[in-house]
């Protein structure tokens, strides 16, 4: 019985999770009177399920249509798409299928392993901690774009000052709200970014003839990844589970910060950086790994503290209440029963994930065969209803077609959307951060480096940025010294 | 001819079947009028779905709609601190179909503190309180020992010691600065996204004391990692017995707890509203609803529509005052 509701879970999760703007949340809320006729166990195991398949099927669109399901799924579509765009986009998802899968396992084992352990270092994340963190991540944001840095900068910071739209958080002071009410909670990440990306990618491609070319090569050569692929693939994928991993155990990390990490550090240490952005098998195993193993370390503060770390975990957290369990510090002492079944239905879970998304590849990539010109008023329809059914609001699908339009004059342009949108995410965590850490320090920015954790985080962050600087100027004494820098 | 065309005849059948069809519409707006509600019901939430608001709702309202007998369809609106949903439920059709959630937040504090607010109070007819939401001052086990102790190292040290709420101009930073001021203590506060950030700030040491809901914290306060230093209720918790209440400190003007119901427009007619209201009213009694409230942290605690009006305006002119003396406007 438990395994049916696993799979249940699991299917519904990767449904939504194809379909983008439906995320997982929308899909545990409509399944949460259902929860209420099963017992405990039962009801986490397929909100669980559903939260784990929206994070595989969430790839999916990323990968063929450049559309993310969810926030988490934005990083896999800069080099997943190009991959599907080169007839590539069977070994896209073999990769991070498999990726996932590892990741997922490993974040299980983990938890099992070192749960409390870990719950209690994440405890020490204050906000100190979680200013060097965003910081670090700003630093990395232009690693994002593949043109030119300058451009970048610029989609950064007015990602930045789109942040800041709505109520400050410490006086609940107006800003850009022009006296709207919805303008009050600010723009909303998931509509900006099915604009800018899923939108704007259709309107640039019907610009193309719609009969003439084929969008996609899609004479697949491959399905599945070659041997090459996965040699490849081998060191982002286990990068990206740590890194994934411990992101996601600490509250309110994130699992876009865990999937922008994983991009930036495959791409700063590949051998080909200038690769990244046209289809590389490592932009896509090392961030969809990384956001595997953030929602599988996700469970971890919810499990062994009651802490509920996103939207989805306070769901879970709410379902649990329902039945009469307060997730915490006792729970694997008062009800073991749930906590090994929630376990083992994730190692289950897993299983069944791969063994369901690796034949549907076969049949993902003959949707890419369809025809644009009817491919295109499906995407713009999931689309709308997708941004809908966030909020029960036309506003949504407003803010998101205004964005689909000026990411197509941003496209036309050569303005990338992605440092946009992690400047987006990041800049408002930043700064509420940052107050909060100024209003405990009475103003002092030494606490910045007083802290052990803070202190690693800034000091990566400011040796990040100024690493290019030192380079550059050994490489103009020594001409030649160094091969594979970008040029401006 | 054109006198035979049109005759009497023809004039008859066309009377009969215009008065057929008018006496057609009168019942129809007949039956409309006596068979109430005629059609789903809306439910709008005011917050996302999975919090204890959302919970709320769905328990109370599956229940109620077993009584009304027609389906009760839950739309989850949020945004603007539930001042979205507020100003659909208050601009929806008056004809008692569509109903929402309200309580301190959308019809207490974002009044009180001066946004700027497209609806009042008066726009709004009551249709029951379902739950006092009670809150707690917790802080990390072995950080204080008891509320005076907390008071006695606050007032040693103005200015030094934090506590977390979980909004700015939210009910607990309102009750956060009312304790302040009724203890003469100058505890900094620190606002959170919400109480789960806030309890873990505390649970991590980075900030003295929070105030939150039982909901939140009732797990770690079981396993003994948070302990409660006071309760804002009138008597203590049945969750938690040891806690003693603001009154028993010596404080009882700091007695303040978060609240939540139901609220419809007020154009909707009188009759209309006194169904759904009894609706409710045995959705609350039901022992299952009463259960499931308790369950997610908080205390079922009904009152009929009028009550609940005036219940509304009194705690909106406390929160006023409060936030007023406390500078948080």
């Amino acid at each position: 019985m438990n395994l049916l509701v696993c799979f249940i879970g699991v299917f519904i999760g990767t449904l939504t999770g194809v379909l983008p703007g439906i995320g997982s949340t929308a899909a545990m809320s409509l399944l949460l009177p259902i929860t209420f006729t099963l017992s405990s166990t039962q009801s986490i195991i397929m909100l669980a399920g559903i939260y784990y398949g929206a994070m595989y099927g969430g790839s999916t669109t990323s990968i063929l249509l450049n559309v993310p399901g969810e926030g988490t799924s934005m990083i896999t579509c800069l080099d997943g798409y190009p991959m599907a765009k080169k007839g590539r986009a069977g070994p896209a998802l073999g990769i991070s299928a498999f990726g996932s899968f590892i990741a997922g396992t490993f974040s299980v084992a983990m938890l099992m392993i070192l749960g409390p352990l870990l719950a209690n270092i994440a405890l020490s994340f204050g906000p100190p901690e979680n200013v060097s963190l965003t910081f670090l991540g700003l630093t990395m944001v232009t690693y994002l774009g593949s043109g030119s840095m300058v451009k970048s900068l610029m989609m950064a910071a007015f990602g930045l000052l789109l942040g800041c739209i709505g109520l400050d958080i410490v006086k609940g002071t107006e800003r850009y709200t022009l006296g709207i009410l919805r303008l009050r909670d600010g723009l909303g990440l998931i509509p900006i970014m099915m604009g800018l990306f899923g939108i704007a990618e259709v309107l640039i491609t019907i610009e193309t003839s719609l009969e003439k070319r084929e969008i996609f090569k899609t004479r697949a050569k491959e399905l599945f990844p070659t041997k090459q692929d996965w040699k490849d693939s081998a060191g982002p994928i286990t990068r990206g589970t740590l890194a994934g991993f411990f992101l996601g155990v600490i509250p309110g990390g994130g699992g876009m910060l865990a999937s922008l990490m994983s991009y930036a550090i495959e791409k700063r240490i590949s051998k080909h950086p200038e690769k990244f952005g046209t289809g590389t098998i490592e932009g896509v195993a090392g961030p969809e790994t990384a956001n595997n193993a953030g929602a599988g370390g996700s469970f971890i503060p919810l499990l062994t503290l009651g802490i509920p770390c996103n939207v989805v975990m306070a769901v879970l957290m709410g379902a649990l209440m329902i039945h009469g369990i307060s997730p915490g510090p006792l729970l694997l002492k008062e009800h073991p029963n749930l906590f090994w079944g929630v376990v083992g239905s994730m190692y289950v879970g897993n299983v069944m994930l791969l063994a369901l998304n690796l034949p549907l590849i076969g049949l993902w990539v003959k949707v890419l065969r369809i025809p644009y010109s009817l491919l295109f008023p499906l995407i713009f329809l999931f689309c709308i209803i997708g941004s809908y059914s966030l909020n029960n609001s036309l506003w949504d699908v407003g803010v998101m077609t205004i964005f689909g339009v000026l990411g197509y004059f941003m496209k036309k342009f050569r303005y990338e959307a992605a440092p946009l949108i992690m400047a987006l995410v990041l800049g408002p965590m930043f700064e509420v951060a940052l107050r909060q850490s100024l209003m405990l320090s009475n103003g002092n920015p030494s606490i910045f480096f007083s802290r052990p954790i803070s202190a690693t985080f800034m000091t990566l962050s400011l040796f990040i940025l100024v690493s290019p600087l030192c380079l550059k100027m050994v490489k103009k004494r020594r001409p030649g010294l160094l091969k594979g820098d970008k040029e401006f | 001819m054109v006198n035979n065309f049109f005759n009497r005849r023809h004039l008859v059948v066309l009377g009969v079947m215009l008065s057929f069809t008018l006496s057609l519409g009168v019942c129809h707006t007949l039956l409309l009028a006596q068979s109430f509600p005629s059609k789903e019901m809306e439910l709008i939430i005011n917050f996302s779905p999975g919090g204890s608001t959302d919970m709320m709702a769905r328990m109370v309202g599956n229940k109620a709609s077993k009584h009304l007998g027609v389906p009760m369809v839950f739309i989850n609106k949020p945004g603007g601190g539930g001042a979205i949903a507020a100003n659909f439920v208050a601009n929806a059709k008056p004809d008692g179909h569509t109903i929402g959630t309200a309580g301190a937040s959308n019809l207490g504090t974002l009044l009180a503190t001066g946004e700027k607010i497209p609806y009042t109070l008066k726009d709004f007819s009551g249709i029951a309180r379902a739950a006092i939401v009670p809150m707690i001052i917790v802080a990390k086990k072995g950080r204080f020992d008891n509320f005076e102790g907390f008071v006695k190292e606050a007032k040693q040290k103005p200015g030094v010691l934090t506590f977390g709420s979980w909004g700015s101009k939210s009910t607990s930073h309102i009750v956060g600065e009312l304790i302040n001021q009724v203890a003469g203590m100058k505890v900094k506060h620190i606002p959170f996204e919400g109480g789960a950030k806030a309890m873990t700030a505390v649970l991590g040491g980075h900030i003295d004391v929070a105030v939150a809901t039982i909901g939140t914290t009732q797990s770690n306060l079981r396993a003994g990692t948070l302990i409660g230093l006071a309760v804002t209720t009138q008597a203590r918790l049945d969750d938690v017995p040891d806690v003693p209440t603001m009154k028993e400190s010596g404080y009882p003007e700091a007695t303040f707890s978060s609240y939540d119901g139901f609220v419809t427009s007020s154009t909707v007619p009188k009759d209309r509203l006194e169904i759904i209201i009894s609706a409710f009213e045995k959705s609350m009694k039901d022992p299952e609803v009463q259960e499931g409230l308790k369950k997610t942290g908080m205390i079922p605690a009904f009152l009929r529509g009028p009550e609940y009006d005036s219940f509304l305006a009194s705690n909106l002119e406390l929160l006023r005052a409060v936030s007023t003396k406390a500078g948080i406007q």
